[in-house]
């Protein structure tokens, strides 16, 4: 219709909001407790609890021993694809815990014009805690941590610049501020009858989307999830086509995604395994992460981004994910971590929150 | 940039996930990009509140979270006049226009701007919802009689007569 194109024409500039905008908005989300002392007819979504009930269906784990970090034959370079399948065995063998812990930073590069520095902001934290069993509470803390010069030359540069405590920068074309401080914590604690109620919902939710079909868009649950760990050709279909343009930087960040959420070891050496036999995914070799951290990385890239998943050596853990630079964008630098997700803590543990 | 831990977290997040960009857009249409930021975010904590509300029958998630959003924008309605009021003097940043420029331009070249403005300054607030659901939500009648909860032959005349006062102001005789 030509009047609405001129109308949206006249009132809308084409600009989508932010990074910043979309993380405030998703925090706030996960902040919103459902309404106090109220009692509800219906259960209430709570969010905010990294991840569902971790599987209830967690499918048992044959704990073997022995495996471990294969030596490289005669010192050559391992493939990734033999990291890979050690990944996998040390996933299949990891002792599942009371809580799936996951404290992540995620962040985003910007250039600081003024002194001609990279920092990294729009540092949303996550220090989220799945219990697996339903008479536990889930506890997720949330904040924003302030912004940081991103590497040590950064930090000169920072220095030299009068080492300022905001900054403005560019970001979708507008000039947003970041500042140092970090923001106070969010606490949000899911009570296990909340946690049945949302359950409930989610279940009537599924229910009413089998009979209509009207369906909202949905990850797979906890219980989809580990299905996925019996049936190699279902997981290959998600990680190609779960979010974004697939190819192998595309499954390398779904199964990232699989990775960093509550899930068994033989869900874990499951996506391990099917990355193993990828092509498109080679061994970056050692490297530090952006808390000083050695790391293996394994890397697909496409013609704008090389997406790295960081493994913890020898015991293979997800340390992170990160795009970097293949081409420089926005004053950045070819071989700048552009975005980056670190985690401080992942997997399951014994630890209460 | 979405923590993973996050972005799959739970269901509503995908809602998010998936709408957030065209409600803010939406609400920045009428309110203006900052105030936008506010009362995107805003309008999904309420839907995240108010699920109960939300009747499948009635439609999907979208037009629930843009009636939501409607509902928003009706609190502020001094803020749209005033933008509507700035927007007769200029228009957005030229240089923040994208694929619809070539309309803009038109409208610009024309000096309709005052105009247009002053044509959706003046309807009757629940002609205006109907015409931006439609223009900036880019919502189908159905859906906007589910957002609104009105008749479909409501959103129809609404829909029409909102249409007709915005050719009459802009002098066009189509």
């Amino acid at each position: 219709m030509d009047d609405d194109r001129m109308i949206r024409a006249f009132l809308v500039d084409d600009a989508p909001p932010s990074a910043e905008v979309v993380a405030e908005g998703r925090r706030r989300l996960y902040a919103a407790a459902p309404p106090a002392r109220r009692p509800r007819r219906r259960p209430a979504w709570s969010l905010g609890a990294a991840g569902l009930a971790a599987a209830a269906a967690c499918a048992a784990t044959v704990v073997t021993l022995g495996g471990g970090d294969p030596a490289p034959p005669g010192g050559r370079t391992l493939t990734a694809s033999q990291v890979l399948l050690a990944a996998a065995h040390e996933a299949e063998t990891a002792p599942p815990g009371r809580y799936w812990h996951s404290h992540v930073v995620a962040g985003q590069t910007y250039r600081v014009d003024q002194g001609g520095y990279a920092i990294v902001g729009a540092r949303m934290e996550i220090d989220g805690w799945a219990a697996r069993s339903p008479r536990d509470a889930d506890v997720t803390r949330s904040r924003f941590a302030g912004a940081r010069p991103q590497t040590a030359a950064d930090r000169a540069a920072w220095a030299r610049a009068g080492s300022p405590k905001t900054w403005r920068v560019r970001s979708n074309g507008s000039l947003i501020v970041q500042r140092a401080a970090d923001q106070p914590w969010d606490v949000r604690r899911t009570s296990p009858a909340a946690k049945k109620a949302r359950e409930a919902f989610f279940a009537d939710q599924a229910e009413r989307c089998a009979k209509t079909r009207d369906c909202p868009p949905s990850e797979p649950s906890a219980a989809q999830r580990e299905a996925f760990a019996g049936d190699p050709k279902a997981l290959r279909a998600y990680l190609d086509a779960a979010t974004g343009q697939g190819g192998p930087s595309g499954m390398l960040r779904n199964a990232a995604g699989l990775l960093t959420q509550p899930g068994s070891g033989k869900l874990h050496g499951a996506v391990f395994r099917l990355l193993a036999g990828l092509p498109g995914i080679r061994n970056a070799g050692r490297t530090t992460d952006s808390e000083g951290r050695p790391a293996l990385a394994l890397s697909a890239r496409d013609a704008r981004l090389d997406t790295r998943l960081l493994l913890e050596p020898g015991t293979y853990r997800v340390l992170g994910l990160q795009d970097v630079l293949v081409t420089g964008t926005e004053g950045l630098k070819p071989g700048t971590v552009y975005r980056q997700d670190v985690y401080l803590k992942l997997g399951w543990t014994d630890e209460a929150p | 940039m979405a923590p993973p831990g996050t972005r799959r977290a739970d269901e509503f997040a995908a809602h998010y996930d998936a709408h957030f960009a065209d409600v803010h857009r939406y609400i920045a249409g009428r309110l203006g990009r900052d105030v936008a930021d506010d009362i995107a975010a805003d309008t999904f904590v309420i839907a995240l509140r108010g699920h109960d509300r939300y009747d499948p029958a009635k439609g999907s998630v979208r037009p629930w979270l843009f009636g939501i959003a409607t509902n928003l924008v009706a609190q502020h309605r001094r803020q749209e006049r005033r933008r509507y009021r700035a927007l007769a003097k200029v228009g957005p940043d030229a240089a923040q226009d994208g694929h619809e420029d070539r309309v803009l331009d038109w409208v610009r070249a024309e000096g309709l701007q005052p105009r247009l403005a002053g044509a959706l300054r003046a309807l009757p607030a629940a002609q205006r919802d109907v015409l931006l659901l439609s223009a900036l939500g880019e919502l189908t009648n159905e859906e906007i009689a589910a957002a609104l909860d009105i008749p479909y032959g409501t959103v129809a005349s609404r829909l029409s007569r909102a249409r007709a006062k915005v050719r009459a102001a802009l002098g066009e005789d189509r």
